[in-house]
């Protein structure tokens, strides 16, 4: 099984997995969610940068690592087959944003909120556990992610830095 | 033509970067009336990419950029993005507003400096692409972000992404010389409108 265990960024519609002393990173993440998986006995995890929601209403299903409904599940699958058990593992989420002043009633441009949405559905329903989250508002995030301890420093320009 | 992967001819990337390059010289002119100064446009560069490259291509995902969207509506669907950099885009509003404060924050005022150099770089842009292809095509009012560019860009893509993997990315870089003002027009059409522009142009 292949993991991380340097600073390796993870781009838009990708996921990776990674363990101590490994650092991921999102740089950038708008209406994208990021959301991160850790299991802290073996300090392993990943990180998938999500762009959809549902990979059932698209006709393009190529990319798993793209939608909530596929990438959660393929990340945690990933995560068990290195020995993480399920029940310990915790989930943490960011970025969500609605980035235009374009109506939040436009499906297009609401997609921050509906991803952020599905998300949550598929982690109730895998049984997930999310203990902390920064999502919402109209700007950008960037997220570091590291192994070590599994916290997770988000940057933002104008809003300030903060760990979760 | 594959919905998943659009290969384009050489010809027909010629003629994408020569209708692009005019469009952009009308803008270039239009913006240059409205300023009274001399605005250069640079050759058009006219690239398929992976949409998860596209933050790369528009100066790096954390780069900080002022950048104004316009929606575009009517027979050929896309978005429109311009983006500078933002002490260059500090310099535009100056320009129009006849102040500059290296000291203030970039202001509602030059905001809506910004936003009206853009809305008439667009407007003369989506003319000339309209007299060329008799497409109709109408922008949305424009909507301005000073932003990290991959969030500012993650949004656009994510329509694209739900059809392809691929963007069209038309980018033409316009200069004014004397004040050193850079910014980067971006066409990007929904992959459905590719096909609608080209065949409206017999390439």
């Amino acid at each position: 099984m292949d993991y991380e265990t340097n600073e390796t960024h993870v781009g838009m519609a990708d996921m990776k997995i990674a363990k101590a002393p490994a650092v991921l990173t999102s740089l950038g993440i708008g209406s994208c969610v990021g959301v991160i998986l850790y299991y802290a006995r073996a300090k392993i995890g990943g990180l998938a940068h999500i762009m959809l929601p549902d990979i059932d209403s698209v006709k393009n299903k190529v990319n798993r690592a793209k939608f909530a409904n596929t990438a959660i599940p393929d990340l945690l699958e990933k995560l068990e087959n290195l020995g993480a058990d399920r029940r310990f593992v915790k989930v943490k989420i960011m970025g969500g944003a609605h980035m235009f002043g374009f109506s939040k009633t436009n499906k297009v441009f609401n997609i921050g909120a509906r991803n952020v949405e599905k998300v949550r559905e598929v982690l109730k329903a895998l049984k997930l556990r999310l203990v902390a989250e920064d999502v919402g508002g109209s700007y950008g995030r960037s997220l570091y992610f590291y192994l070590e301890t599994g916290e997770v420093r988000v940057r933002t320009i104008a809003h300030g830095e903060r760990t979760i | 033509m594959s919905k998943d992967k659009i290969i384009l001819t050489d010809r027909q990337k010629d003629v994408l970067k020569e209708m692009a390059n005019i469009c952009a010289g009308n803008a270039a002119t239009s913006l240059s009336q409205l300023l009274n100064r001399k605005i250069e446009m640079n050759v058009p560069q006219v690239d398929f990419m992976p949409v998860s490259s596209v933050p790369e291509a528009v100066g790096g995902a954390e780069a900080l950029v002022v950048g104004v969207v316009f929606q575009v509506f009517g027979d050929a669907p896309g978005v429109i993005l311009l983006l500078f950099p933002q002490p260059d885009a500090r310099v535009l509003a100056s320009i129009l507003t006849g102040k500059y404060d290296s000291s203030k924050v970039f202001t509602e005022m030059d905001q809506s400096a910004v936003k009206e150099a853009s809305s008439i770089l667009s407007g003369a842009y989506l003319n000339t692409l309209t007299s060329f292809t008799q497409l109709g095509l109408i922008p949305s009012t424009p909507s301005i972000i000073i932003d990290m560019a991959g969030a500012l860009i993650d949004g656009i893509l994510i329509q694209l992404a739900a059809v392809t993997e691929y963007a069209l990315l038309i980018d033409s870089e316009f200069v004014d010389e004397e004040k050193s003002v850079r910014g980067h027009f971006f066409l990007l059409p929904n992959p459905g409108s590719l096909e609608s522009i080209l065949s409206s142009i017999g390439a």
